[in-house]
């Protein structure tokens, strides 16, 4: 007997603003590493990132309720993720790691790819705006059309588009100049 | 239309100032590579008017290039971030869900019920309580009705009574003082201090009020207490009274310094006195006067 299927994050989300602890809990451990990916890329700071986290999930779970199920439950959560992250860059007044403090990249290993374009993210993406970066996040890590991303940070469609191909643009950039290594200053002694 | 906005912002410095990044340095950005980067998600734009399009067109050689930066670097923002270790997930996930208006719910209910069972605690102690102080009061109230009845429970102590005329005043005395009224004074009267409740005397002498009845009840040992409730009883049967009246103990007494009770009985206007012997229930006197 096939096993039934996951419950749909509507279903979740309707259970969970009438009181289903379990509900909430399920949802809230489906969407939780969505959140903190946009958190973390439009922050740049993993301790800024993860501060922004938890108040963007306590903020789902008080405001569950207030989710009508006009729109999709993703385009809600990552309302309230991307504003609890940009509230936090705002609060902080903090940017993203500046690029001579980000962490020798290592060399050889395939392993450390992903960690090395990650370090390359946040250097190229340093340059940008918060708002700017979440604009790239939404879309190219949360998957969101550019019809959603215009919803969750109100601004027109249009700005969307020309938002995602300047963050695009500025690491393209920055790839095509780093000939083969990163940019990166001598350590200090 | 929107589209139109947005070419005209495409080279403007970001215009939020909310924005917590470095805005000035915002690079500008070419209408090719927005036109490019729209076309890789699938989100181009309708051109607003026929003719070449600004930057140049998509299909030229160094578009391809250009094309290929893009999708690279959009490739590279789509590795998502290291992930979050078990702990600090299931921390987040706490706390999240501890937040929630459910839980606050859940421990407003707990309250309440706990600040139920504590009212209803304390309103059973208060009816508890309130029950116990009007038993208590009712209680008090009882013996002291019983204290001013000797027709229940308290019998007066008439002293020596073999003098008739004696008898009759301190019956009078001692019928006055069950309604209320004032005991008089000397022989004729005797004072209130003579009329000492049996109880008390039968307490201090050690003496039992229960005896020996004339239908061969045998005699039995009883506390003061009660022998109070014992007394009326106690010899009634001995005398012989007129038809429809009811004798009842009235006092303990001595005659001529033998334990004697003292049953007084009502019949239509007059008042029948007997003397009885204590224990025994031997008729010693008695008389009647009207009153």
């Amino acid at each position: 007997m096939p096993d039934p299927p996951d419950p749909s994050d509507e279903d979740l989300a309707r259970r969970a603003s009438l009181g289903d602890r379990t509900a909430l809990e399920a949802l809230l451990a489906r969407h939780l590493d969505h959140v903190h990916a946009v958190c973390r890329r439009v922050l740049g700071h993993p301790e800024d990132a993860l501060d922004a986290t938890q108040e963007a999930l306590i903020a789902i779970s008080r405001g569950i309720g207030r989710f009508d199920g006009r729109s999709r439950f993703t385009t809600w959560m990552y309302r309230v993720a991307t504003n609890a992250a940009l509230d936090e860059a705002r609060r902080r007044g903090r940017r993203p790691l500046a690029f001579e403090h980000l962490p020798e990249r290592s060399t050889g290993a395939d392993e450390t790819d992903a960690v090395d374009a990650r370090l390359d993210i946040d250097a190229a993406l340093a340059t940008l705006p918060a708002d700017y970066r979440a604009a790239v996040a939404l879309r190219d890590l949360a998957g969101l059309d550019y019809a959603e991303i215009a919803t969750v940070l109100n601004i027109p469609i249009g700005t969307v588009r020309s938002r995602i191909a300047r963050g695009r643009a500025t690491l393209a950039d920055r790839i095509g100049n780093r000939d083969g290594t990163i940019e990166r200053p001598t350590p200090r002694p | 239309m929107n589209d139109k906005r947005n070419d005209k912002r495409n080279h403007e410095p970001p215009d939020d100032p909310q924005n917590a990044g470095p805005a000035d340095a915002v690079p500008p950005v070419d209408a090719r590579d927005v036109r490019l980067s729209a076309a890789l998600d699938g989100e181009e734009a309708s051109p607003p008017h026929p003719g070449p399009e600004p930057g140049g067109s998509v299909d030229d050689p160094r578009s391809d290039e250009r094309r290929s930066a893009i999708e690279a670097a959009r490739d590279i923002l789509a590795i998502p971030p290291t992930p979050l270790d078990d702990l600090t997930r299931r921390r987040l996930l706490r706390a999240a869900v501890q937040a929630s208006p459910a839980a606050h719910q859940r421990s407003a209910i707990r309250l309440r019920r706990v600040t139920a069972v504590a009212a209803v605690f304390a309103i059973v102690v208060l009816a508890g309580v309130a029950i116990a102080t009007l038993n208590h009061q009712s209680s008090s109230s009882s013996k002291a009705a019983r204290a001013a009845s000797p027709t229940t429970t308290t019998i007066l102590d008439l002293h020596e009574v073999a003098d008739p005329l004696v008898l009759k005043a301190r019956v009078l005395a001692a019928l006055g003082s069950q309604t209320g009224a004032a005991v008089p004074h000397g022989p004729e009267s005797p004072d209130a201090a003579s009329l000492d409740t049996s109880a008390s005397r039968a307490a201090s002498s050690g003496t039992s009020l229960s005896g020996t009845g004339p239908s061969g009840v045998s005699p039995s040992t009883s506390t003061p207490a009660a022998g109070e409730a014992a007394a009326p009883d106690r010899c009634r049967s001995a005398v012989r009274v007129p038809q429809g009246a009811v004798a009842r103990v009235l006092a303990t007494a001595t005659f001529h310094g033998e334990p004697a009770l003292v049953i007084v009985a009502r019949a239509q206007s007059r008042t029948l006195v007997y003397v009885v012997s204590d224990p025994g229930c031997r008729l010693l006197s008695s008389q009647f006067f009207a009153q």
